[in-house]
């Protein structure tokens, strides 16, 4: 005698099941899982190239705009075929990666630094927060005044930009670092350096590295966007002379390639701070 | 058995005025060591005006750019492009993304796009925009409200998907029955602090990307006002600019953070 | 047995309370009653406002099948107060769940004045471990809620919330958000919550558990004079036996999983109860006889009726 209730279904969580068979279940559950995110991510995306592609068909003055699956698939091939592809991407990557690698470690340091010197904190602190709500696009101005229309402005603009999200972090790791942990090194006879190296960096590095990671992905796309506005090569320059000549598939290629540049980083860093790096979070 | 003491509105009331007059002393504090450093490193290294001209110079031009009426008009242009685009963006995101992430359907079709389309930059779009949409205010305002959707939809997601099971069954004891009034009554405003969070970072994803529009493709305000200046030359504007830039920047931020304080949100269930 | 002293007078029912099976009850919004989609079933058993009938859970499937509750039986009078023990994981919060209607049996069933519990009901309140008020609501406006989605007008809303916080304690504390709250002034919210739509039935899932000692013997103290004062059933869950011999009238001790009920002990002391008084102890052993059983799996019987020690 069983009755429906009209309670929702239950949320409990499975219970814990005695006796299960561990290492081959382990393996087969990782791999259940990365095909349900591959399929996850495929089949929306299937789905979205099959609408694209009809719309055009249905529509044929929209083909102008967002142009068809078969169309920019021909410009991304002779985009790459033609060199341009490496050359725009490695023109960027080298601005990003300069002004978030700089970012990271004047960042992560003076952020250190002034969680936990007063001095510095005092000094540092009310200078951050008055240079932090300037949008980074305003730099663009002086920067490109002082130091010309080159590699090292862009850095300088994506150096900004990342700046503060690793202070920020840095500063908050520091702060939270556990006292015991630091009474522990002074008990063991450290000095305050060896403090500062042995104790707070370690303690602080996972959310040194999150801050550093994430301020990845903003580096590319900041770097697309300056470009876009004040450049002679890379990939944001090819995005914006592309649409000045209505080159729809062209843009469209540009979009899908500043992407998977991004994905490209954001997994390189997720796997580097998995593996070699894994013994510090 | 002992009666507990009244709690007082009044301390925490307290806790945030002296938050806020701190916040006053950094900035101001804060000023001071730019300007201060500023100024020596003008006197010290006496460099040419037209690399770095001294605070005094700068202030002035300041003072000439907010005389001149066709510089204000460019300013409220852009304010008006910010803030109306930021609501927008953040209504649909806050909608979209508190509906979506409770049905299936919209969890499996919203997680990709949320975290790849993240990567696609929403400056990527302007190209497209600008071909859309031309050089009409419906382009600026389609980017600064892309700008907020992504992230306040983000957190709407999480906000409402993170509520505590236990609210959920004290409402549903308490008589909210149906989805719908769940979500309106229970799940919606428990994600309020998520969805707060989201939208104080959308303000300033949404002005970024406004300056960007307007410097690429605009008519009017502070975007192509920076951008031109860029080309004469004129350090002291510039300058003078990034300051504006930045007051508007803080300005917004605090709009948007008082009117996150005045709700009565508060983290996490007790 | 029974609370001899209590009982004295006889059983007064609050002024606006009509006797007897299914109460009306102002429609909520849209009419929509909270009581709907049940029905009497066959006859009632003189005097039992709540069965719990060969009830049975299940989670999971397959070979990850968990059989968590198995054949429960009991019944509650009205106006008892009856505690469940029992190891842990065995099973007690599910009880309480289903009988609120917030989980699905998956056998027997619960029949609440007669009618068969579907989902949860406005006579039936339940108060968590956790007190799980909304934090964007006052005090006030927490209370309140259930009776404005009941539809009772305004100004008997604001009665009923003073009149409760009054009870609880914490009348001057009615604009204060949960979060400025101690755990045990907001879990004393959390009853008045329960309390605010009359419930004739209140469930209460180990609500003291997460609060130290001393607010515990305050508000176990503060519940047996709340709960004399409103005279409803009360089904609260424990860990502890001493929690459950001092507020209770009938102690069910349920076994590991797959739960059911082992023993039911009678409580037959006047209130308010001696701790450290001879009886107290006696009844305490027992209880913990119980207890051991089942945790040893020596647990008797199935099936107990009220009163059958």
């Amino acid at each position: 005698m069983s009755f429906l209730a009209a309670a929702e279904s239950d949320t409990e969580p499975a219970p814990l099941t005695v006796g299960e068979a561990p290492a081959r279940q382990g393996w087969t559950k990782y791999a259940t899982a990365v095909r349900n995110r591959v399929v996850a991510v495929l089949a929306p995306a299937a789905f979205a190239v099959v609408v694209w592609w009809i719309v055009g068909l249905a529509d044929h003055s929209i083909v102008g705009v967002i142009s068809t699956p078969t169309g920019v698939l021909h410009e991304i091939t002779s985009y790459a075929r033609s060199g341009n592809l490496a050359t725009d991407v490695v023109t960027s990557l080298r601005e990003a990666l300069l002004g978030w690698a700089a970012a990271v470690v004047a960042g992560g340091a003076t952020g250190l630094l002034a969680s936990r010197i007063r001095v510095v904190r005092y000094g540092l602190v009310p200078i951050v927060e008055v240079m932090r709500p300037i949008s980074p696009i305003a730099w663009l101005g002086p920067f490109v005044l002082w130091f010309g229309v080159d590699l090292f402005s862009k850095a300088a603009l994506i150096f900004v930009l990342c700046f503060f999200t690793v202070f920020v972090g840095a500063f908050d790791a520091g702060t939270k670092v556990d006292p015991s942990l630091v009474d522990a090194g002074r008990m063991l006879g450290s000095s305050r350096l060896g403090i500062g190296l042995g104790v707070i960096v370690p303690a602080s590095f996972r959310t040194l590295s999150n801050a550093a990671r994430f301020s990845i992905t903003a580096a590319w796309g900041g770097t697309v966007i300056v470009e876009m506005i004040g450049a002679s090569s890379g990939v944001g320059y090819r995005l914006l002379q592309f649409g000045s000549v209505d080159n729809a598939s062209g843009v469209i290629t540009v979009m899908l390639v500043v992407g998977a540049v991004g994905v490209v980083l954001d997994t390189l860093i997720g796997a580097v701070l998995a593996g070699p790096l894994k013994q510090y979070r | 058995m002992t009666r507990p003491t009244k709690p007082t509105a009044m301390a925490s009331q307290l806790r945030r005025r002296a938050n806020r007059r701190a916040q006053v002393v950094t900035a101001v504090v804060g000023l001071a060591i730019v300007v201060g450093i500023w100024e020596l490193v003008v006197i010290g290294l006496r460099p040419p005006a037209v690399k770095l001209p001294p605070p005094a110079a700068v202030f002035a031009t300041l003072g000439h750019l907010l005389a001149s009426s066709a510089f204000r008009t460019d300013v409220l242009v852009s304010l008006r492009r910010v803030v109306l685009g930021w609501a927008i963006g953040s209504t649909a995101g806050i909608l979209v993304g508190s509906l979506a992430g409770l049905t299936r359907l919209g969890k499996v079709l919203l997680e990709p796009s949320l975290r790849f389309l993240r990567f696609i930059v929403p400056f990527a779009w302007v190209p497209i925009a600008s071909v859309f949409f031309g050089l009409s205010e419906a382009g600026k305002l389609f980017i600064t409200s892309y700008a907020s959707f992504f992230i306040v939809a983000f957190m709407a997601v999480e906000g409402v998907r993170a509520v505590d099971p236990g609210l959920i069954d004290a409402g549903r004891l308490l008589g909210v029955n149906g989805r719908m009034r769940q979500w309106a009554s229970i799940r919606l405003p428990a994600a309020g602090p998520e969805i707060l969070t989201g939208i104080k970072i959308g303000i300033g994803f949404s002005w970024i990307s406004l300056l960007v529009a307007e410097m690429v493709n605009a008519t009017n305000g502070i975007g192509v006002v920076l951008y031109t200046e860029t080309q004469y030359s004129d350090t002291a504007r510039v300058l003078a600019l990034v300051i504006v830039i930045g007051v508007i920047g803080a300005a917004l931020n605090l709009g948007v953070a008082s009117l996150a304080a005045r709700l009565p949100w508060t983290s996490g269930s007790r | 047995m029974g609370r001899a002293a209590l009982q004295e007078d006889g059983h007064t029912p609050t002024a606006d309370r009509t006797p007897g099976a299914g109460r009306e009850r102002a429609a909520g919004p849209a009419g929509h009653d909270l009581a709907a989609g049940t029905g009497l079933v066959g006859e009632v058993p003189p005097g039992a406002r709540l069965i719990v009938e060969d009830v049975g859970k299940v989670w999971g499937s397959g070979a990850r099948e968990v059989v968590a509750l198995k054949d429960v039986n009991f019944q509650v009078r009205p106006d008892e107060f009856l505690c469940v023990i029992g190891p842990s994981g065995c099973g007690k919060s599910t009880i309480l769940h289903i009988i609120a209607g917030l989980r699905p049996a998956s056998m027997g069933r619960v029949l609440y004045q007669g009618r068969e519990v579907h989902g949860p009901h406005a006579d039936i309140g339940m108060v968590f471990q956790s007190p799980s008020l909304f934090p964007w609501k006052t005090v006030e406006k927490n209370v309140e809620f259930g009776m404005k989605n009941l539809g009772v007008p305004r100004p008997e809303r604001k009665e009923r919330v003073e009149e409760l916080l009054d009870l609880v304690g914490l009348v001057e504390f009615g604009q204060a958000y949960p979060r400025e709250l101690s755990g045990g002034m907001a879990q004393r919210v959390a009853v008045a919550r329960a309390l605010a739509t009359r419930p004739e039935l209140l469930l209460m899932d180990e609500p003291f558990g997460a609060l130290d000692a001393q607010t515990r013997e305050d508000l176990q103290i503060e519940l047996v004079r709340i709960w004399s004062e409103r005279s409803s059933s009360v089904v609260f869950v424990t860990h502890s036996v001493q929690e459950a011999v001092y507020l209770a009238d009938r102690v069910l001790v349920v076994t590991q999983r797959p739960g059911r009920v082992s023993e039911i002990i009678d409580v037959p002391l006047p209130r308010p109860r001696d701790v450290t008084s001879e009886e107290f102890r006696i009844v305490m052993k027992a209880a913990y006889r119980a207890l051991s059983d089942v945790r040893s799996g020596a647990s008797g019987s199935g099936e107990t009726e009220p009163g059958q020690r």
